[in-house]
């Protein structure tokens, strides 16, 4: 099956050991992934404007490249895949707005009147969802040859795939999608309350005391759980967690790994994983073994 | 298959349908009072205190349930279950009932709760709302009326041990429903309501964390007959020094696509409050709100003594909720007033839970539609002019059945049903 990919910058510059790690898990189970020839930033920077046409001039534009090299490559899923929770909720909304608020599609037509029209049929689809709904879950225990048996993992979706309501990948108020995936692999995941709650986000730019301390509640919560590592699917929650820790109480006492560098792992494909995050996720495997 | 007649069916034993009941059969008509627990009582029955008298709840109730079970005007069928039900012409209803098994023969049983302490088998009370267990054999609650034993056949293990120790020789394992049809005149529905799931709002952490409760277990220990005597808290059964109320716990809520305000929740949670500081002398209680409504005559004056008596209001809703390791529960939550965040910790919180509909009874009309309002309460047809009037002629509705509404508005409305019943048998009774 091939299946357009959508990229954006964080995988490309600070979360690569998620984008390998993810693409490789793809592929194991036949996906072939091809990466837009042209992309822009997703949108996510104009993210807090009060004009909702105004962010959602970039995101279209990504998906009218989409759309148009879909038809080239005479692929007709209409899927886009994301790897980063960001991206996916600045496409998926810009996408509905398209849809519904034709005030919106005239304002922003001005802009793209380069480009070819958008027909409203790009289904954004994150990672967890091409796993649970393309690939399923049955698949993915077939093929397992680790067990991460004893590894208590503290799930963290963070507010960008649940929220708002209607682009939600998995009921906002008591997700499942990522802790099932969990057990499969034979990881215990803990039930605490931030699992679906924001990381302070992009306000570690302005106020980075308050995401700090943010974090510090994340992972004392998790602790007091007996949490061994965090599993998230958001490179920004990933660096907010780690930082917040580093910051909060000078050293990382759970470190933060992408669901799929796990998957990665119990298939037994060390190549798609970083070295250095292989040994450590090895190193804690034998501390719980 | 005997075929009984009655001037009116009164489906329900909770306060509206026992008070219909007396009210009916004490004007001379024959009353079939059907309850589909092992006792009549209702929630009434459980609750603690009312308010704004702070009267004994089952004070009121019991003497009322007694006079019930004794009438000589009204036959009364307890775990029993109407199943179909045929209006035949005005005035002229066949209903098909079942009487599920008891096992335990009601003539023989004496309540001495011998087979009680014989029986090995321990599940949740559904009459303490899981605060304690109950056995297989079991008599329902301390007040029950009738009270007598029933054996819940899905959890018996079919041991015996019951039948050894019976006195009576009640115990009959062969029991077996029974159904059969009788004919009524007039109907009214007094079905009550069923409590909001909290498990709907995953976000309250209900069944997560232990020491977030529900109002109504919260009632059951402050009742005189409570399950621990005291105030404890579920998780490790201290004494709560600091409890929080959450009101409009599945009521008023867009989520829920339910906006309908439950009526009793502020008022119940205000007399908890009241009550705890009576239990608890040294306990802080704190009230999140969204607006207090104390709209019936004294109410006002009861949410003002709450507040001189120390109970602190907060005008705000909690938003996130994380539990300690020795089960505090920690609160992060808006304070309107102050316009900002706050974080706090409490021994205890109590979802003030709201009422939802209980509209299954709609159901068993077979060739008549009792229809059912947008949120599944049993439509009031005259809205204004006459409140217990159904869309089926003959049938009235009492209570808490056609909407959220306090303990005095639904024996008003027991009443008014009684007595449209009577002048709906009068005129068609022949």
């Amino acid at each position: 099956m091939k299946l357009l990919y959508y990229p954006g910058c964080t995988v490309k510059a600070t979360a690569t050991e998620y984008e390998k790690s993810a693409l490789g898990v793809l592929k194991e189970f036949g996906i072939d992934v091809i990466e837009l020839d042209r992309w822009i930033c997703c949108g996510v920077y104009h993210g807090l404007t009060r004009d909702t046409a105004y962010q959602t001039v970039a995101p279209i534009r990504n998906l009218i490249w989409a759309q148009s090299q879909a038809e080239k490559l005479s692929i007709n899923n209409n899927y886009l895949l994301t790897l980063c929770s960001m991206c996916y909720n600045t496409l998926k909304s810009a996408h509905l707005r398209y849809l519904k608020d034709e005030n919106i599609v005239k304002r922003i037509k001005a802009y793209l009147n380069d480009e070819p029209e958008y027909k409203g049929n790009i289904n954004v689809i994150h990672f967890m969802q091409v796993l649970k709904e393309l690939v399923g879950y049955d698949k993915v225990k077939e093929k397992l040859v680790n067990n991460l048996k004893g590894l208590k993992v503290a799930p963290f979706y963070g507010c960008m795939l649940l929220r708002p309501r209607e682009i939600a990948i998995d009921d906002p108020e008591n997700p499942q999608m990522m802790q099932d995936l969990l057990r499969i692999l034979g990881a215990e995941p803990i039930t605490y309350p931030y699992v679906n709650q924001c990381c302070y986000g992009y306000l570690v730019t302005r106020r980075p005391d308050l995401v700090w301390k943010r974090n510090a509640d994340i992972t004392n919560s998790a602790l007091e759980r007996g949490a061994r590592i965090f599993v998230t699917t958001c490179p920004l929650c990933a660096y907010n967690l780690l930082e917040g820790q580093k910051n909060a109480f000078g050293d990382v006492k759970l470190p933060v790994f992408y669901e799929s560098e796990l998957v990665a792992y119990a298939l037994g494909k060390y190549e798609y994983l970083k070295d250095d995050r292989l040994s450590m996720l090895k190193n804690i495997l034998d501390g719980v073994k | 298959m005997s075929e009984e007649t009655y001037d009116a069916l009164v489906i329900g034993g909770g306060i509206a349908g026992i008070e219909s009941a007396l009210t009916l059969a004490d004007m001379g008509f024959k009353v079939l009072l059907v309850e589909k627990e092992p006792s009549i009582g209702g929630k009434m029955a459980l609750l603690s205190k009312v308010f704004p008298t702070l009267d004994c709840a089952s004070c009121i109730s019991t003497p009322k349930m007694a006079s019930a079970y004794h009438h000589p005007n009204i036959t009364l069928k307890v775990y029993t279950e109407v199943l179909e039900i045929y209006k035949q012409g005005e005035g002229n209803f066949e209903v098909l009932i079942r009487e599920k098994p008891k096992y335990v023969d009601p003539q023989a049983c004496t309540a001495c709760t011998l087979c009680e302490k014989a029986c090995p088998v321990i599940v949740p009370d559904e009459f303490q709302f899981g605060l304690r267990g109950r056995k297989a054999i079991y008599i329902p609650f301390d007040i029950a009326v009738p009270k007598k034993a029933v054996l819940d056949i899905k959890n018996c293990i079919f041991c015996g041990q019951c039948e050894r120790v019976c006195p009576t020789g009640a115990i009959n394992f062969l029991d077996e429903p029974k159904e059969y049809k009788v004919k009524v005149h007039s109907i009214i529905l007094a079905t009550g309501y069923k409590l909001f799931d909290p498990l709907k709002k995953p976000e309250f952490k209900f069944g997560q964390f232990k020491n977030v409760i529900t109002s109504m277990q919260m009632e059951r220990l402050l009742s005189p007959t409570s399950p621990y005597e005291g105030i404890l808290k579920p998780k490790d059964g201290g004494e709560p020094m600091k409890i929080a109320y959450f009101l409009c716990a599945g009521s008023r809520d867009l989520k829920l696509n339910y906006p309908l305000c439950s009526q009793v929740c502020c008022m119940y949670s205000i007399k908890q409050a009241q009550l705890l500081l009576g239990a608890l002398p040294l306990a802080d209680v704190y009230i999140f709100y969204i607006d207090i409504r104390a709209f019936g005559k004294g109410y006002e004056e009861f949410y003002q003594q709450a507040k001189a008596m120390g109970v602190n209001f907060i005008k705000g809703q909690p938003s996130l909720l994380d539990e300690k390791s020795d089960g505090t529960v920690v609160v992060t939550y808006w304070d309107s007033n102050d316009n900002q965040f706050k974080v706090d910790e409490f021994d205890l919180v109590v979802l003030s839970v709201g009422l939802w509909p209980n509209g299954d009874i709609a159901k068993v009309f077979k060739n008549a539609k009792l229809e059912l309002d947008e949120y599944g309460w049993i439509k009031r047809i005259d809205e204004n002019g006459n409140p217990v009037k159904t869309s089926i002629e003959g049938v009235f509705v009492a209570g808490t059945a056609s909407g959220p509404k306090d303990i005095p508005e639904t024996i008003i409305e027991a009443n008014a049903a009684a007595s449209q019943a009577a002048k709906y048998i009068i005129k068609y009774k022949r």
